[in-house]
């Protein structure tokens, strides 16, 4: 019996470790729990891994900036200084402009069916592979986090949480070919899904071929796939393709956020879903 | 105190793989330790040892930056395997040959790789996905040595067949 299980053991636990991993491997596919607490469960373990060394290149850099990089202080004070009082300007016209929208939105009783409550986190991890660009960001499930918030920067979309940790999370940009975005062309209003190309761009995906679509023309999301406010900048038309055989033509999409050099980004977490008529 | 000994040189991996390394901008270029590390178990230590450690680092890679949890755990378990049994039939203990061992080894786990991305419908360009694999491959292979070293340290690597 002995010799048998020494002699099968190799194979046995070849045979486990493959379907283990086949199981896994095919759970993802199918959107699983068990792959998803699985995965939550290692970035649990990586988390300290990952904050190691971030903690320890901050607080260098912090005692660099606080202590011993005071040259220009002064300069940059009156700058900033220059600056705040500018942005209390255009915070006064704003604010007077949101409230003539209000009134507005009052006056035509739309219905205020959503609202985001904006969340910052920072990325600590990329892969910038053109074909998986993968993000991790340090805000978690602690931070009320959930699966397919929308993530954008200052310059629009970056993508979709799509794994959540409890001070981690992994977001998959909209250059991925698996990612969707609803997203509308900014004067046409012409609606349409943004997914990844793998190749650094994207494609808008169901437009008729029918709709006329000008290059140059800026895409922002739509707000239909309630993971983001109506209206953040996605990027830009550069390609149009149309083949009369298809339904739908293709349009190549320029996003805005440079996603080598993103380093801070805004998590949209829905505050109010009132039921429509 | 071996099993500590162990846990603390692993977790010193981990962060040199996962927190060290990618703040180096090394692009295709940037070594694979953890499949090296794969590699070696399997090379000296066997089938088991092999898959075994090939599924859980590949599964701690997949949750670091893959889209689908498993496609490395599986890709590894193959490598350690495929690995463990050319061990049985080549001079382990020559440098050359585990450095050998190591390339050929992230050149497989590079061509499993490729098989997972066309299956989740990536359709990169198969010269670009070789030509990754083959800079990791290379990058890899050239820290064979202290790799080896270090797994010696650990124990993992059993000395007498570690020249």
């Amino acid at each position: 019996m002995t010799w048998i299980s020494e002699q099968y053991r190799p194979w046995i636990v070849y045979s486990a470790c493959t379907l283990f991993s086949v199981a896994v491997f095919t759970s993802n596919l199918r959107g699983g729990v068990i792959a998803r607490k699985l995965e939550s469960f290692f970035l649990l373990v990586l988390s300290p891994v990952y904050s190691v060394v971030d903690y320890s290149t901050t607080k260098s850099l912090e005692f660099w900036n606080n202590y011993l990089f005071l040259i220009d202080l002064k300069k940059q004070n009156i700058a900033m200084d220059a600056e705040l009082t500018d942005m209390k300007s255009r915070l006064i016209t704003l604010s007077e402009e949101a409230n003539s929208a209000e009134r507005f939105r009052e006056i035509l009783e739309l219905p205020n069916v959503e609202s985001f409550n904006p969340i910052t986190a920072e990325v600590v991890r990329k892969r910038a592979e053109p074909w998986e660009t993968i993000f991790l960001i340090n805000a978690g499930s602690f931070r009320g986090i959930k699966p397919s918030m929308g993530v954008a920067t200052v310059d629009g979309v970056v993508g979709q949480v799509i794994r959540v940790a409890p001070r981690i999370s992994k977001v998959m940009t909209m250059l991925h070919p698996k990612s969707g975005i609803a997203g509308m062309l900014e004067k046409s209003r012409i609606s349409g899904v943004v997914s990844g190309t793998g190749h650094g761009t994207c494609i808008m995906k169901f437009v008729s071929r029918f709709e006329r679509v000008v290059l140059g023309e800026h895409l922002v999301t739509s707000g239909l796939d309630g993971a983001f406010p109506k209206g953040i900048p996605i990027g830009v038309v550069n390609r149009i393709e149309k083949d009369p055989e298809e339904i739908f033509q293709s349009i190549e999409i320029v996003p805005f956020v440079e996603f080598a050099s993103v380093e801070d980004v805004m998590l949209y977490e829905p505050t109010i879903i009132e039921d429509l008529p | 105190m071996t099993f500590f000994y162990r846990l603390s040189i692993m977790i010193l991996l981990l962060i040199i793989q996962f927190s060290i390394i990618p703040r180096f901008p090394l692009g295709a270029f940037e070594p694979d330790l953890l499949l090296g590390m794969t590699i070696l178990i399997g090379l000296f230590r066997g089938v088991e040892a092999g898959c075994l450690i090939g599924m859980i680092l590949g599964l701690f890679s997949d949750a670091n930056m893959g889209i689908l949890l498993g496609s490395k755990a599986l890709c590894w378990t193959q490598v350690g395997f495929a690995v463990a049994l050319a061990g049985e039939r080549l001079m382990i203990e020559n440098r050359v040959v585990q450095t050998l061992v190591v390339f050929s080894g992230c050149l497989l786990a590079g061509l499993f790789q490729v098989v997972f991305y066309r299956v989740s419908a990536i359709d990169e360009p198969l010269w670009r996905l070789m030509f990754t694999s083959l800079m990791m491959a290379f990058s890899t292979s050239l820290l064979t040595v202290p790799l080896a070293a270090l797994l010696s340290r650990m124990k993992l690597l059993p000395k007498e067949k570690h020249a």
